[in-house]
């Protein structure tokens, strides 16, 4: 390791520029760690401390700028400083109009006045503010930032309401604008079909499908998780009703979530059945109850993506007669099921995405009593560091697995140790594993966890068992990643993959299926 | 020569400005420019930017439009008339406990994320800052005197978080009754800023100590003597957003002027 020191003299520069600089610095090729520091002598005892005082550091006065880069053995230390001290020359703003720079929202939206929308990322705390300069300043919102709280929430939704602006979120992570995504979000075909989604993936899953079954979006709204909580009370899923009920290129209205409190269900029940458009509910692991409920208003309810996608389709228009709507395939059942041993009887499910999750965990819950999760509450709750139990499925995308950490969809690392950990217990019969696709997602989702997939079919091929590996690509033909290639590593690996989230969940629990259940 | 229109100055700078001609310029930023004159610095600032002691905000977006660097001169007759005079607010009661452990909660949520020298740097500002709590408790001055002259220069950023610690205290301390603490802190500015921290911090200091600073830090210790939680959480949010670290160490050092000690004054 080298130390290098730089000494800039009489050098001011803001605080949130050094950290940027700073960051910056320990994000180059080599670097093992990077300081930027006012020379003063408290900050030189720090460095002391560090063992990095030099003579040039000693001599620093208290208005100048020092610069030390920790470098790796046959790492060019100069030319990495140089690079670093390229990093405190301040660029000019870009001329491109596409691009702009602002301090503030207020001042963006003065500065632009064709924007509309502000997406909203930063942490939660902050979030709230700048949500509300954004609808004071006019603008619609996604807000993708969590942690905000459900008071802070009702006064932005009670808002955008009341000035007619959406108000998506806040833990809104996908949108499509007119034809625009937002956040994640996958390349659907423009249609009909418009979605107001309070579930992530779920709002994806039905985005994808509908594009699968050839309908097209004309709009994807989001709400966030929390909008259909007794407290919220369905605000921005009512808004998102009438806005798509209002919208001349919007012919079908789709709903998505999981079951929203009683109060609010009705709300949202009773807003579907009052639209002239045809209306379909997708209410993730619904009671037939709530289900007959919104037949009675006039409204398809579904419990499951599928087929409340393949109701969207045709009610846009579509003959789906002449389509493959990917019905079960049971002669690949009977194989899985006489390939696995009668320990292996249970299904580990290790998910990114929250409501593809749901929709398998449901599907197994309809067949086995012995279903446990983080999404589950009292007794069939398992924490983040227990170990798995029965059936286990397992929402990697939840706070209490990312946890600071990127999310998994972005750094699968957790979940592969995860993945890795379920292979070697001999009562696993198949492995359930989703791999989303779209702007937003990594690369290659696929491909990063490809090794660990190679390993784990190595593993139970040692250990004399075959271990059934079941993927779920979420995407499309036209998503960046490119399906075909994605779908192409997963059975050069040996592992199954189905056509859609809730043949995801049917064939997992298919598969571990034995005589005596 | 175009006029650049001031639409708030605080009193100090409207008053030095009509009595010099020009400054030299100190240093120039996104968002301000430092002129130093006698000794002292004085701020021209963006119109984003909120009014602050020593500082005129101009109608302007972004500072490096002047085209000025360090060492240039500035010609002061370039600045139009005050258009408003800020007054910092001031508390007018004693702070409310329960506004302050809400606001406190919410800091200790907020604390920024830090590198490898903050790391080490915030492991002594910890150990002076609960040094200089306790001495100013038990009324031991030169051992407050010391752990105060230690976190002067001390920590990241362009005003060292232990300066920004300093000056949160010294504020909120002259402005809840606690005289001495805020001119203890003053003589330790005196005697050591000069060669321990920079100039831009010495002056913040210098201001912190005589009971002004930013808007944002008088609004925050306004709520501090209400009931309205929210209304304190948000002032405390538009405190934490200043700077990277500052807004934070500055509002713990508010925080840790507000908590009881006997004998207070």
């Amino acid at each position: 390791m080298t130390a290098t020191t730089r000494i800039k003299k009489n050098t001011y520069i803001d605080s949130v520029s050094l950290m940027s600089i700073s960051t910056k610095a320990n994000a180059l090729d080599g670097v093992q760690q990077a300081f930027c520091a006012m020379g003063t002598p408290m900050n030189k005892e720090v460095l002391e401390g560090l063992g990095l005082v030099n003579d040039e550091i000693a001599a620093a006065t208290p208005g100048d700028l020092m610069l030390i880069a920790l470098t790796d053995d046959g790492v060019d230390a100069e030319t990495t400083m140089d690079a670093i001290e390229q990093l405190l020359i301040r660029k000019p703003r870009s001329e491109d109009e596409a691009e702009s720079t602002y301090r503030t929202i207020a001042q963006a939206a003065a500065g632009r006045k064709d924007t509309n929308l502000a997406v909203i990322s930063v942490n939660g705390a902050f979030a709230v503010n700048q949500a509300h300069a954004a609808l004071d300043a006019g603008l619609n919102v996604m807000m993708f930032s969590d942690n905000v709280s459900v008071d802070d929430e009702l006064a932005l939704k009670r808002k955008a309401h009341d000035a007619g602006l959406l108000m998506m979120g806040p833990d809104c992570g996908t949108a499509i604008i007119n034809g625009v995504g937002l956040c994640f979000a996958n390349n659907v075909r423009r249609g009909r079909i418009g979605i107001v989604g309070a579930s992530g993936t779920g709002s994806q899953e039905l985005s994808v499908r509908i594009h699968g079954f050839t309908g097209g979006v004309s709009q994807l709204i989001g709400t966030g998780g929390r909008d259909l909580s007794e407290e919220i009370g369905g605000i921005m899923m009512l808004d998102g009703i009438a806005a798509l009920e209002a919208d001349p290129g919007t012919d079908v209205i789709v709903v998505v979530s999981k079951p929203p409190a009683q109060s609010v269900a009705e709300k949202v029940l009773d807003a579907l059945g009052a639209c002239s458009k045809p209306t379909v509910a997708c209410f993730l692991g619904a009671s037939p109850e709530l289900l007959d409920r919104a037949a009675a208003k006039g409204v398809q309810g579904f419990n499951r993506t599928k087929p409340a996608a393949i109701a969207a389709v045709e009610a846009s228009g579509v003959d789906t007669s002449q389509l493959n709507l990917h019905s079960l395939n049971w002669p690949l059942i009977e194989e899985v099921r006489a390939k696995l041993t009668d320990e292996q009887r249970y299904i580990r499910g290790i998910f990114c995405g929250g409501t593809l999750c749901d929709e398998a965990m449901f599907l197994a819950m309809e067949d086995f009593g012995d279903v446990y999760s983080n999404l589950r509450a009292g007794e069939f709750h398992l924490g983040a560091d227990d170990a798995s139990k029965a059936h286990t499925f397992l929402d990697f995308g939840s706070d209490e697995y990312t946890n600071g950490k990127p999310h998994p969809m972005i750094d699968p690392s957790n979940r592969i140790q995860r993945f890795l950990t379920e292979v070697a217990d001999p009562e696993v019969g198949v492995i359930v594993l989703d791999f989303e696709l779209g702007y937003g997602a990594n690369p290659d989702p696929v491909g990063v966890m490809l090794p660990a997939l190679k390993e784990a079919k190595a593993k139970a091929l040692e250990a004399g068992r075959h271990l059934e590996i079941l993927a779920y690509v979420q995407g499309t033909e036209l998503d960046p990643q490119g399906f075909d290639e994605q779908v192409s590593k997963l059975t050069e690996a040996g592992v199954t993959w189905a056509s859609s989230s809730t043949n995801t969940g049917l064939l997992a629990r298919e598969f571990v299926k034995k005589d005596n259940n | 020569m175009t006029t650049l229109r001031v639409l708030t100055a605080s009193r100090d700078f409207r008053g030095w400005a009509a009595t010099r001609a020009d400054a030299v310029v100190h240093s120039v930023f996104d968002r301000s420019i430092n002129l130093s004159s006698d000794g002292r610095l004085w701020t021209l600032a963006t119109r984003d930017v909120p009014a602050a002691p020593a500082t005129a905000v101009l109608d302007l977006d972004d500072a490096h439009s002047l085209g000025l660097v360090p060492g240039d001169g500035f010609d002061l007759a370039r600045l139009g008339d005050v258009e408003a005079v800020w007054e910092p607010v001031r508390p007018t009661g004693p702070a409310n406990p329960h506004t302050v452990a809400t606001v406190s909660a919410l800091s200790a949520h907020l604390r920024p994320t830090t590198t490898g020298f903050d790391r080490a740097a915030q492991i002594r500002i910890d150990w002076l800052t609960a040094d200089f709590r306790r001495a100013i408790a038990t009324h031991d001055v030169p051992a407050a005197e010391a752990a105060a002259a230690g976190l002067l220069g001390l920590g990241p950023g362009l005003t060292p978080s232990g300066d920004d610690y300093l000056a949160g205290y010294a504020l909120a301390s002259r402005h809840f009754g606690k005289p001495d603490a805020a001119e203890l802190i003053g003589r330790v500015v005196a005697a050591h800023a000069a060669e321990r921290t920079n100039e831009i911090s010495r002056c913040m200091l210098e201001h912190a100590v005589a009971g002004i600073a930013a808007h944002p830090l008088h609004h925050l210790l306004v709520t501090l003597t209400g009931d309205d939680r929210t209304a304190a959480e948000a002032a405390a949010r538009d405190v934490i957003v200043i700077g990277h670290h500052s807004g934070h160490d500055l509002v713990s050092g508010v925080l840790a002027a507000l908590e009881p000690t006997e004998g207070s004054r």
